[in-house]
């Protein structure tokens, strides 16, 4: 700056028209940032400096009352800015600032980085008018006891402008409280917090709710001491109201399988009760069929002849079997019902079990049983034992045509892990029906040949998986059928399981 | 524990398992005199009833009865101090893990499953009758 723009001499009214041209200059170096040579903006502030204090200042601020975007606070702090941001703007010193002195210090400081040429002054607007961030300057207002009452906007960046739509009109140089009059209904009491920030001496960051905006920023404060502070933020609102949807979400569908396994409780309640329903209510009415055609065939067996008598044994044989179905449906829904209590057992020992009884119901068959060492695995007892009864019945059962009938129990390991095997050289059947071998009620063979519901295999298959396992079926008529099965984790002790 | 007479107090809510085991009895000649009683309430009220000379030698309780449940029968029959050695028999068509749980800690005597075949009926009958009426000694006269 040129010396007759100020002296230590100056009147009071003069100073007062310098700072008003000087504030015009600030504001032609904020429009000609775009000016890339730093030197073209200094002339051009020279120039209009000299153009003006020839001219009446006066008159030229009264026309442009709007163009003073600074107050002289505002460049004070401008002047400290620039000193603390590094050695490189080494000429503000102490005693410089005067309104003159720190404009000239600015245009004079070169940038702290190596060989960068750019003025300190230049580089900063550019990245405080630049950045996406909005940016505020602010002081803390203290009523006379010193406590916090308001917040000054000393001065605000473009992104500020975008990101609150508060234009910088509005807000540089005045109070929060008034172009922002709602923030004292907002419930966070935001110049409590700046002021604790302030005091404090900490930066921190927030993510906090404008009620008065109507939007969610992210803050980071630095105080600069007591009093002021730099506040950065930028508008969260889009992630905030992403993460509530999310929230929501989340608790809606948490709501959804509480009400979903509320509902399956239901149903499998309503299971249990219907399956005990058929267990009582059904049966009785089978029993009254039964019994009567019974004591019907007692009483009366005199007047009828033996073709009526065979129609009673026929209607008391169908109850009867009807009793069987509804039992062995109880079964098969019991298996479902019933909570696996896992146990360390050998399937050897068990299959062991199982014919001995089965040779000491039936004494004159001549079976051959072979077990194969080592059948640990860790399943439900209970489960386990009926089904490998079914299995065992049934191997025992097929092959009692056989003069020697050979049953055999092992496990073989391929890709999918341990495989279970029990086999018989029984009748077998066409695998072209293996399909319908699990369903219930399914038969191969017609009940004259071989006793039985059908129910057994559909047990056998619902224990195996319950156990996570599955079961399938090799078979060749006259030869053999072997049914092969798996467990979870082959059978092996996971402790991690269930 | 009133002195007991040789009566069957039967709980049946059910006409025709009344009928047929009144008929399985009488087929194998248990002459004892049965008392049909057709709910819970009513078999609670025939016990309660002080004018009775005395208690029935055995129960016969079906465990679904309409007002009182079986189950409940049974509990009240064991926290009387009048009635709670009396032999009680539960007859039932249910084979449910949790009602014959219940009917043992609550201190059934036996529990017995009506079969649908009335020739196993009959001699599911035969069976108690033999067992609770001539094998088994009663509990003492108080």
């Amino acid at each position: 700056m040129t010396g007759s723009l100020g002296t230590e001499t100056d009147s009071p009214k003069s100073a007062t028209t310098k700072i008003r041209i000087l504030r015009a200059i600030d504001r032609v170096l904020h429009d000609t940032l775009n000016c890339r040579n730093a030197g073209i903006v200094a002339q051009l502030c020279f120039s209009i400096s000299r153009e003006l204090a020839n001219s009446s200042s006066g008159r030229f601020c009264d026309v442009n009352p709007a163009g003073f975007r600074h107050t002289p606070a505002d460049c004070e702090s401008c002047v400290i800015a620039a000193r603390e941001s590094g050695p490189g703007n080494g000429t503000c010193e102490e005693g410089d600032v005067t309104q003159d002195s720190c404009f000239t210090s600015m245009l004079k400081g070169k940038c702290a980085v190596s060989n960068c040429t750019m003025p300190c002054f230049t580089l900063y607007k550019d990245l405080v008018l630049n950045i996406i961030d909005g940016l505020a300057y602010h002081k803390i207002i203290r009523d006379r006891h010193g406590n916090a009452v308001d917040l000054e906007f000393t001065d605000v960046n473009p992104a500020f402008e975008k990101i609150t739509g508060i234009s910088r009109e509005t807000a540089a140089g005045r109070k929060i409280t008034e172009f922002l009059p709602g923030i004292k209904e907002d419930p966070f009491d935001w110049i409590g917090f700046y002021d604790q920030v302030a005091q404090s001496g900490k930066a921190v960051t927030i993510e906090q709710y404008s009620h008065a905006l109507s939007r969610w920023y992210q803050v980071h404060l630095t105080p600069k001491d007591e009093d002021h502070l730099i506040a950065i933020f930028f508008d969260v609102t889009k992630l905030k109201e992403s993460e509530q949807m999310l929230k929501s979400l989340n608790e809606q569908l948490e709501l959804s399988i509480e009400e979903k396994a509320q509902q399956l409780k239901t149903i499998n309640n309503e299971l249990d009760s219907f399956a005990y329903s058929i267990s009582h209510d059904l049966r009785a009415p089978l029993r009254a069929v039964n019994g009567f055609s019974r004591a019907l065939m007692e009483s009366f067996s005199d007047k009828l002849d033996e073709k009526g008598q065979h129609y009673l044994e026929r209607i008391r044989l169908g109850a009867s079997r009807m009793g069987e179905l509804i039992d062995d449906l109880l079964g098969l829904s019991r298996i479902s019902r019933r909570s696996l209590k896992r146990r360390k057992m050998d399937l050897g020992i068990l299959a062991q079990g199982i014919i001995n009884e089965l040779k000491r119901r039936d004494p004159e068959r001549c079976v051959e049983l072979l077990i194969a060492g080592n059948l640990e695995v860790y399943t439900d007892m209970k489960l386990m034992r009926i089904a490998l009864t079914n299995l065992l019945d049934n191997a025992w059962k097929f092959t009692s045509l056989k003069q020697t009938a050979i049953i055999e129990v092992s496990s073989t390991i391929d890709k999918e892990g341990r495989i279970f095997v029990v086999k018989d050289n029984g009748i077998g059947f066409d695998m072209q029906y293996s399909d319908r071998v699990f369903a219930p009620f399914q038969k191969l063979h017609s009940r004259n040949e071989f006793e039985g519901t059908g129910i057994g295999l559909a047990i056998v298959q619902r224990i195996i998986n319950r156990h996570g396992g599955r079961i399938w079926v090799q078979s060749s008529p006259d030869e053999c059928t072997a049914f092969y099965f798996t467990l979870k984790n082959g059978g092996e002790v996971i402790v991690s399981d269930e | 524990m009133s002195r007991m007479n040789n009566t069957i107090l039967l709980v049946e809510d059910n006409p025709d398992d009344t009928e047929l085991t009144i008929m399985a009895l009488s087929e194998n000649r248990i002459g004892n005199e049965i008392k049909h009683v057709w709910d819970g309430e009513e078999a609670l009220q025939y016990l309660d009833d002080c004018s009775l000379p005395s208690l029935p030698q055995l129960v016969l309780l079906d465990l679904k009865l309409p007002k009182i449940s079986g189950l409940e029968v049974l509990k009240q029959i064991r926290s009387s101090p009048r009635t709670n050695r009396l032999p009680v028999v539960v007859l039932t068509s249910s084979d449910e893990d949790q009602d014959i749980a219940a009917c043992y800690d609550s201190g059934v005597n036996s529990y017995i499953r009506k079969p649908v075949d009335f020739d196993q009926f009959s001699e599911c009958v035969k069976q108690l009758g033999l067992y609770w009426l001539v094998l088994n000694i009663g509990p003492p006269e108080m």
